[in-house]
């Protein structure tokens, strides 16, 4: 054995890869800067109650639709404005990022695991078991997402968690349908019949040898999603279903912000920016990561 | 050669037809101008009103619905109507009126009035619309104004009385809301009574095509003055910012219910004192807020000038400790609006020994002009006094069955009342009554005064009774009254129109520039 390859399997190397992988993220300045703008929004929502100028629910109505301090009767108290309540803009979009990362994390984490779960399941036992499993989730993948997630909250009533509860339970199916195509082609492999025929039980089999095998792709799904729940909060939110005020969350000061667009359009503006950002940079860094994660896609570039 | 040749001949076919074809399209826009030329110095003949809904129906009668409204008072009139800025009934179909005994009233119809079918007005149509409208079994959602009938009668062909169940002072008023209809087409058209309106207004009703828009076009055969406008075409747009948008690019003349913010920019903005009153109803009867102290504290906590300035940019006036604004039967000249002081809500509020209880207020929102604004600022005043308000958003229907059931009343709720008979009697007997349809509020006394001006016939003594309830629901509050709200329309430049203190739209009493 040469002296490089006892080296890959020390702690050092794997600090190397790590240095490395850092460094390809830095020449890919694209996602580079993505990563950087989510790493500002997830310090800045964990830090809101230190950072944030105002009380985000608590405003003057006399101070009511003030445009940005740069602007002509600007507040420097108020560095983007205030809303139709004289609440702080500024304020409001950190506490309200704040409420898209939770929804987001949450719903992922427990989609994500939920999906992966009947996915690996799916796949591993295949026959019947695969057949019951996916036509539930072709049944429940046909319903249009955004109408199930209305129904849903409008059942329960509107809310934050009603409103993870119904996008979780519109997300798994993507989840499941990811971890199952991995399970298809890993199960065959000799690694998965070799851990077999040392007598590995199944869930040894499924969580310790091919989970982690194909965890990469599946994490990506998991970046990509987030953005997709991000943008499946604003939206409901802005109609209505969502979270409700004085709770602050960027799609709902989008929604109430709407019918001033002629006359205030920094209610509309900033948070549209954050909402737009925001699922931007998780998709660039999503797809660095995949490119990341899968060597043959790498090495192409 | 010969099938070159046919080739040739057929390419040379095609390339000519194209070319003709060009021609003649080429010429089509050069003819229209010349064709249209000699109509450009007309005045328009028609305008475009903008509505927030369409209407759920054209039968009157039957629905309580301000998008049906702003059309059908243009084509049914009642025996009698509102002058638009005074507030005073006067003769519409009925010429003279008089009060046979305390029960009994005698109407002396119009002569010559026609129905756009070409029928003339009888004493069996009025007969035949107020039974109609009063019968349980026609479930009219405005049935409730005319409560008081108990039946209608020809006297002669153009003489009818009306019989009430007990003394009714106001029953004139309310005949203004009574639309009379055309006995023979309700009868013979059935359920096509909703979209085939006949009455006798200025104008009739000559297109209606669902979801897109209705057309009027002036009545010849009107007995009154001819209306200035010989169409109009409704179209109905939801959203204020297209209201605006439309309005400004020229596509509509009459936009209605504007925001404040856009009064600016509109090329006309026209205003009246409305109808609306948004307020907050609290609950009397159980519950956190049935402690006077904390209904008292409530009503010393919200800044109502900030409201009307800031919320509603000026186009509002405080309400005077009231829902009513002068000239209404009914209104106290002597109460004020509570000051807003929160040091003494506060103060209050410890009184009342309240711990930090939760306290609810339900409103809804999209309904009203800033209704969801309106009651988060109330709710966010409340919060600074240092009340534990959730504010919850329901959606109409939810919010109206709320409204409408005792028993799922919450300690507050935002609503806003529009009194269109101006009369105190209709606030009174559906919002402070223990029995009234949307009361919260639960006093013996005050039931009994209620009950009581219900039948004076003395219009003194009617007033009289109804400054002491109106005292009394303000010293043992029975809502947070806030501000009276300004109707904003918008107007293009050439749309002459005064609006009027009852709000309806009166396409009758519009005017072009140069006509």
């Amino acid at each position: 054995m040469s002296q490089e390859s006892v080296a890959y399997l020390t702690p050092t190397s794997r600090r190397q890869r790590a240095v490395s992988a850092l460094h390809r993220l830095w020449q890919d300045k694209v996602a580079f800067f993505a990563a950087v703008f989510l790493l500002i929004v997830i310090f800045s929502t964990l830090a809101a109650p230190w950072i944030s100028p105002h009380d985000p629910a608590v405003g003057k109505i006399g101070n009511r639709l003030k445009p940005p301090a740069w602007m002509e009767g600007g507040d420097p108290n108020y560095l983007l404005g205030t809303d139709q309540q004289g609440r702080d803009v500024l304020s409001r979009i950190i506490w309200g990022g704040r409420v898209s990362l939770t929804v987001g994390f949450v719903v992922v984490g427990l989609a994500g695991a939920f999906g992966t779960l009947v996915g690996l399941i799916s796949g591993y036992f295949g026959r019947w078991v695969d057949l019951l499993i996916m036509r539930i989730v072709d049944v429940q993948s046909s319903f249009p997402g955004l109408l199930v997630a209305l129904t849903f909250v409008m059942v329960l009533g509107p809310g934050q968690w009603n409103l993870i509860a119904a996008l979780t339970f519109n997300g798994w199916m993507i989840h499941a349908r990811m971890a199952r195509s991995q399970v298809l082609s890993m199960r065959e492999t000799t690694m998965v019949e070799s851990a077999r025929a040392i007598g590995c039980t199944t869930s040894q089999t499924l969580f310790g040898h091919i989970l982690p095998n194909i965890i990469s792709p599946l994490i990506t799904t998991y970046v990509l999603e987030m953005a997709h729940m991000i943008g499946a909060e604003a939206t409901m939110s802005f109609l209505g279903y969502g979270i409700q005020p004085p709770q602050a969350s960027w799609g709902l000061m989008i929604g109430e912000g709407r019918v001033y667009i002629t006359n205030a359009w920094w209610l509309v503006t900033f948070p549209g920016l954050a909402v737009a950002l925001t699922i931007l940079s998780l998709n660039l860094v999503g797809n660095w990561v995949r490119t990341e994660f899968d060597p043959l896609h790498r090495s192409r570039h | 050669m010969k099938v070159w040749s046919r080739v040739i001949a057929l390419l040379l076919a095609v390339v000519l037809g194209i070319s003709l074809a060009g021609c003649s399209s080429g010429q089509k826009p050069a003819e229209k101008p010349a064709e249209k030329q000699p109509e450009a110095p007309k005045v328009k003949d028609s305008i475009t009103i903008a509505l927030q809904g369409e209407p759920t129906s054209l039968d009157p009668q039957f629905p309580d619905d301000g998008n049906m409204r702003a059309v059908t008072d243009n084509v049914f009139e009642g025996l009698l109507e509102l002058d638009g800025q005074t507030l005073k009934p006067k003769p519409a179909l009925a010429t003279e009126y008089k009060v046979v005994n305390p029960t009994t009233w005698e109407f002396k119809l119009r002569s010559g009035v026609k129905f756009h079918n070409g029928e003339t007005l009888t004493a069996d149509d009025v007969v035949f619309s107020v039974t109609r409208i009063i019968d349980p079994k026609f479930k009219s959602q405005i049935a409730g104004n005319f409560s008081s009938i108990k039946t209608a009668k020809k006297v002669d062909d153009s003489t009818v009385q009306i019989i009430t169940n007990g003394p009714d002072p106001a029953m004139p008023v309310r005949l203004t809301l009574l639309k009379i209809m055309n006995k023979k087409h309700v009868e013979s058209v059935g359920d096509k009574v909703t979209t085939q309106p006949v009455g006798t207004g200025p104008y009739k009703v000559t297109e209606w095509n669902r979801g897109v828009h209705i057309l009027v076009e002036r009545f010849d055969q009107y007995w009154g003055n001819k209306p200035s406008i010989p169409k109009a075409k409704y179209r109905f747009i939801q959203e204020g910012s297209t209201r605006l948008s439309a309005l400004k690019a020229g596509e509509i003349d009459l936009a209605v219910n504007l925001l404040p913010e856009y009064a600016k920019e509109v090329p006309q903005v026209a205003t009246a004192e409305g109808l609306e009153f948004p307020f907050i109803r609290l609950n009397h009867f159980k519950g956190i807020m049935a402690n006077k102290l904390m209904r008292l504290a409530v009503n010393y906590a919200i800044d109502k000038e900030a409201i009307a300035k800031n919320l509603f940019g000026g186009y509002a006036t405080v309400a005077q400790g009231q829902l009513f604004k002068p000239g209404y039967v009914g209104f106290n000249p002597n109460l004020k609006p509570y000051p807003y002081d929160p040091e003494k809500a506060k103060e209050l509020i410890k009184q009342a020994g309240y711990k930090g209880e939760k306290i609810q207020l339900i409103a809804e929102r999209g309904r009203y002009l800033k209704d969801g604004e309106f009651a988060e600022a109330i709710s966010m005043m409340l919060r600074d006094v240092g009340l534990n308000v959730e504010l919850k958003y329901y959606d109409w229907q939810e919010w109206l069955k709320t409204l409408f059931n005792r028993e799922r009343a919450p300690d507050m709720m935002y609503s806003s009342h529009g009194n269109e008979m101006f009369d105190a009697d209709r606030t009174f007997s559906s919002l402070v009554h223990s029995k009234g349809p949307m009361s919260s509020y639960n006093s013996a006394e005050v039931d009994k005064k209620i009950d009581q001006a219900r039948t004076e016939m003395d219009p003194a003594k009617r007033q009289k009774l109804y400054e002491e309830i109106g005292q009394m629901i303000y010293d043992d509050p029975a809502f947070i009254c806030v501000v009276n709200l300004k109707d904003i329309y918008g107007l293009s430049k050439d749309l002459q129109w005064k609006p009027r203190q009852d709000s309806r739209i009166t396409l009758y009493e519009m005017k072009l520039a140069g006509q």
